[in-house]
């Protein structure tokens, strides 16, 4: 086993609850979100090789599984036509029921930025790295949602 | 938006972080990822373990000197031998059958077969095996069912002299599938004692071209433990030149044949993708551009269809997701005829 392969499955190992959580609060299910980083990891392991910085690891195995969340919500999406209630509703592990909602109204790559942001403490040079936007792009995204956010509630 | 309320909102995100960090991980999780983990390093041991086995043989070619080839033939003796065996059996439970195909053949004095040269079967409650190993074997089209066994090799010493290069060629691609397949059965069988890891084991062999002029054997090669994994290898031999080919082969030496298949290609995973948004394939794929397929490979798979047009195959992951599977792309004639070798 060579060294990247290691250092992504050191990675893997280390943040995987992370990256769950990541995953659950795209799809709202257990069984999915499980489903998405098993695959996710299983292609930061395929691919460890390709990686061309070693420094560059951790946010590109976060890339690779919010891309893997998105191609689930897009490959499902006519089996999500009709929403389910339960689906949609925020989850009840949060005490701020009001904000929670008013995250899931926002769109993907804002809601992503929040989550990295505030709930992963990524710094906002990490998150264009994740999110493959420059800083300014992450910036502007940033503050657009938080306007958003303080429209809602 | 003032300041205070910018931070107030920051504030009631950070202090919902710490809810954010409870949300329940299930036990299950970690057996997942480390399932997807592994399933990824099998199938890189597997691709590089095929790598391997393709530097040595080439290795082999270029060190080849008249030892090399006399060894070649006494292995090549020996594995005539029991594909005649083999044949032997099969012949009278489907004489009629081949009968029939060799009368409506086209006259090109070289009959191409596939033959199941190894069958294992391997069943216990939590592993399974069906592998049915192949060989090519070339035989003189007119010299089929004329006399016994014994003849037919001596005649084949002298066959050997004049076709040397078809059945160097059949020989080299028979090696290569047993090195291939041998590598899967080992490695399967080492998983059965142990217990562990891949269940399934599926290997099967197809003719999918016989032409005048060429003859494609499809080794398909399944690994199965809860989710599984597909690979194919094709061969192809030109019957003309008596040489195992590439896709390269096909065309003039310093043509683009390549980018014209490959943009083809593109195109038609384009309109297959805005067709149906269930489709997806890593080209034009931002999110992650370093994943974009580019080009076929040098040893790309392929295979002629009945109509003659050529067929590229890829493996699963190859230029989609898993999901999407194994996938195959038509490239009609009409797009590559003008750049086709002589």
């Amino acid at each position: 086993m060579n060294k990247k392969d290691e250092l992504v499955r050191h990675i893997l190992l280390e943040n995987y609850e992370s990256y769950y959580r990541l995953a659950f609060s795209y799809v709202h299910q257990e069984a999915d979100a499980m489903d998405i980083v098993q695959e996710g990891a299983y292609k930061a392991m395929l691919k460890a090789d390709t990686l061309r910085e070693d420094s560059f690891a951790e946010t590109w195995v976060y890339r690779i599984m919010i891309n893997e969340a998105k191609e689930y919500l897009r490959k499902n999406r006519r089996e999500y036509i009709e929403p389910d209630e339960s689906l949609a509703a925020p989850e009840e592990h949060f005490r701020d029921m009001d904000l929670q909602e008013a995250l899931e109204k926002l769109p993907e790559q804002e809601k992503a930025v929040i989550i990295l942001r505030y709930y992963e403490d990524k710094q906002l040079s990490e998150i264009g790295e994740i999110l493959q936007e420059n800083l300014s792009t992450v910036k502007s995204r940033l503050y657009r949602a938080l306007k958003k956010l303080r429209k809602m509630l | 938006m003032k300041m205070d309320d910018y931070r107030k909102i920051e504030e009631r995100l950070l202090a919902s972080q710490e809810d954010y960090r409870q949300i329940p991980v299930p036990e299950e999780m970690k057996g997942k990822l480390k399932a997807g983990i592994e399933r990824a390093e099998a199938e890189k041991r597997v691709k590089g373990n095929e790598e391997k086995t393709r530097n040595e043989n080439r290795k082999r070619e270029t060190e080849g000197g008249r030892k090399m080839h006399k060894k070649k033939m006494i292995r090549f003796r020996i594995i005539a031998t029991a594909a005649a065996a083999v044949l032997l059996v099969i012949l009278p439970n489907t004489g009629a059958e081949v009968a029939y195909a060799m009368g409506s053949l086209p006259v090109v004095g070289k009959l191409f077969q596939a033959v199941t040269f190894r069958d294992y079967q391997y069943e216990s409650e939590r592993f399974e095996a069906n592998v049915e190993v192949p060989q090519i074997i070339v035989e003189d089209v007119e010299k089929r069912g004329e006399g016994e066994n014994e003849k037919r090799e001596a005649e084949n010493v002298e066959e050997e002299n004049r076709n040397g290069d078809v059945q160097q060629t059949v020989e080299e691609i028979n090696f290569d599938i047993e090195q291939v397949t041998n590598q899967l059965i080992e490695e399967f069988q080492e998983s059965a004692e142990l217990g562990e890891s891949y269940g399934t084991l599926e290997i099967h062999h197809e003719t999918v071209t016989d032409n005048e002029n060429y003859f494609t054997l499809k080794l398909s090669m399944y690994r199965g433990a809860g989710s599984g994994y597909e690979s194919y290898k094709f061969y192809t031999v030109d019957k003309r030149t008596g040489k195992q080919i590439q896709i390269g082969d096909l065309f003039q030496e310093g043509s683009n044949y390549n980018e014209i298949l490959s943009e083809d290609i593109k195109e038609q995973m384009r309109a297959q993708m805005a067709e149906d948004e269930g489709q997806v394939y890593w080209v034009d794929y931002e999110e992650v551009p370093e994943w974009n397929w580019e080009r076929l490979k040098d040893d790309q798979n392929f295979y002629f269809d009945a109509e003659g047009n050529i067929v590229i195959v890829f493996d699963e992951y190859e230029v989609a997701p898993g999901y999407m599977g194994a996938r195959e792309f038509t490239v009609e004639r009409s797009v590559y005829e003008n750049i086709l070798k002589g």
